[in-house]
């Protein structure tokens, strides 16, 4: 039986959260000048002059070097947070700041550039501020790890259920239309293949379906049931990682499981 | 200081729960909300498998028309892009602004109207991205984009998004 305390969960969510971060950091300092910016939604869509505060925001969020400065230190700190997770400086003065550079990430690239996995960063790393707070108390760490085991779940659930009114996914087919597109990194024709195949390609997409819609189940059912949901959540992931090459998606959802992980055992 | 902690928890998951269901209520309420951008909506990931490919063409001062040339959005992917993939970084906002035109082909005449601001911030944003990566030459007084959709299932037409021709700006403009 596996042990696991709220005190080395949050560490563990801390470290998998932060090699996202670290990788995102180093993704988004490469590519910065590609990033929509404020003045860009600002510009187009009010079609005013900009007030004080717009102006402010422009300079803040579009400035030439204020962006990959800011950028710059989180991924530096993300890097000191994988080292020491618990550190009681690092997690006081860090973990704000690296919830507000992704709070201003988003205001900066919203709608275009914010992904998923940004916003399950950000709200990660709020939690984690939250927490922070008062983080000797054991009702707070309790309550931080499941509300990171709920937003895993409400992820799946939401996911699977908007899935189930989707033609592609109600006949079966989905996995293999995925695998096949142009733009996927599967192996060449294996798309085809399990297109061809299709009981076994109904048996994934509906399988996926399925696991997602009763993930709750994870956080409630037999030992063996958890395990199978973490084993599929798992896999999930890095199929996703390796077929669209979602690499830092991986990061902020697997940061979610120690809390799942954490609920099942308590 | 352990209540206000417990409690903000407790509000941030109901809000999260709500944004995820989007009653009608919800939606009133949304339209005033600053914190929506910081909520993840999950219902996003991974709908229907379709491939997109979006074209421009360029119209000289003579008025001639060049023909349409393919754009990657994303470009093909690799097995390392799983732990690094910043073309990701790269495409993502054209592939948001492109995903959101072709839905709008859907809307009734009534939501592209109360929706036209937005449709154009993201068709100038598209037009941006074209010029900032293929510099139209001097000649070029215009440029028009589509997106094809396809192929999705087969008892779908595939959905195409065309533009008007737009001005070329010079290209620090697009900066």
């Amino acid at each position: 039986m596996i042990e696991l305390d709220a005190t080395t969960a949050i560490e563990l969510t801390i470290r998998i959260v932060c090699i996202g971060a670290v990788v995102d950091g180093f993704e988004k300092l490469g590519n910065w000048h590609w990033l929509p910016k404020h003045r860009d939604v600002g510009r187009i869509s009010r079609r005013r002059p900009p007030s004080a505060r717009e102006r402010l925001m422009a300079v803040v969020l579009g400035g030439p070097h204020m962006f990959p400065r800011m950028w710059l230190v989180r991924t530096l700190v993300s890097a000191a947070l994988v080292y020491a997770p618990l550190n009681p400086w690092l997690t006081s003065l860090g973990l704000p700041w690296l919830f507000l550079s992704g709070a201003l990430y988003i205001v900066r690239t919203f709608p275009f550039g914010t992904s998923g996995a940004d916003r399950m960063m950000a709200l990660i790393f709020g939690a984690l501020c939250l927490w922070r707070l008062d983080w000797q108390d054991e009702t707070v760490s309790s309550a931080l790890l499941i509300f990171l085991a709920v937003q895993a779940c409400l992820s799946y659930v939401t996911a699977g259920w908007s899935r189930l009114h989707l033609p592609a996914w109600r006949n079966g087919t989905a996995v293999g239309r995925y695998w096949s597109l142009p733009d996927m990194a599967a192996p060449e024709g294996l798309g085809q293949w399990l297109e061809q195949r299709r009981a076994l390609n109904r048996a994934l997409t509906w399988g996926a379906l399925v696991v997602e819609c009763s993930f709750p189940f994870v956080l409630v059912g037999p030992p063996w049931l958890s395990a199978i949901y973490l084993l599929w959540g798992v896999t999930f992931h890095l199929v996703n990682a390796l077929v669209i090459g979602l690499s830092v998606f991986v990061w902020a959802w697997l940061a979610l499981y120690p809390a799942i992980i954490w609920f099942i055992v308590r | 200081m352990k209540l206000f902690i417990l409690a903000a928890f407790s509000l941030w998951t109901l809000a999260l729960v709500g944004y995820q269901i989007r009653t009608v209520a919800w939606q009133r309420f949304a339209r005033r909300a600053i914190f929506l951008p910081f909520l993840p909506c999950y219902r996003l990931f991974f709908s229907e498998p379709r491939s997109q490919t979006l074209s421009f063409r360029d119209r000289r001062a003579d008025g001639t028309l060049t023909t349409w040339h393919a754009v990657p959005i994303l470009g093909p992917h690799r097995w390392h892009h799983a732990l690094w993939h910043p073309g990701l970084v790269r495409g993502r906002p054209v592939s948001v602004s492109v995903n959101l035109l072709v839905a709008a082909a859907d809307l009734s005449d009534a939501r592209l109207q109360s929706h036209a601001n937005k449709l154009e911030m993201l068709r100038e944003y598209v037009h941006r991205f074209l010029i900032r990566n293929h510099p139209p030459d001097e000649s070029t007084v215009g440029r028009q984009f589509k997106i094809e959709q396809g192929p999705g299932l087969e008892d779908q037409a595939p959905l195409v998004y065309e533009s008007t021709f737009l001005n070329v700006s010079p290209p620090e403009a697009t900066r």
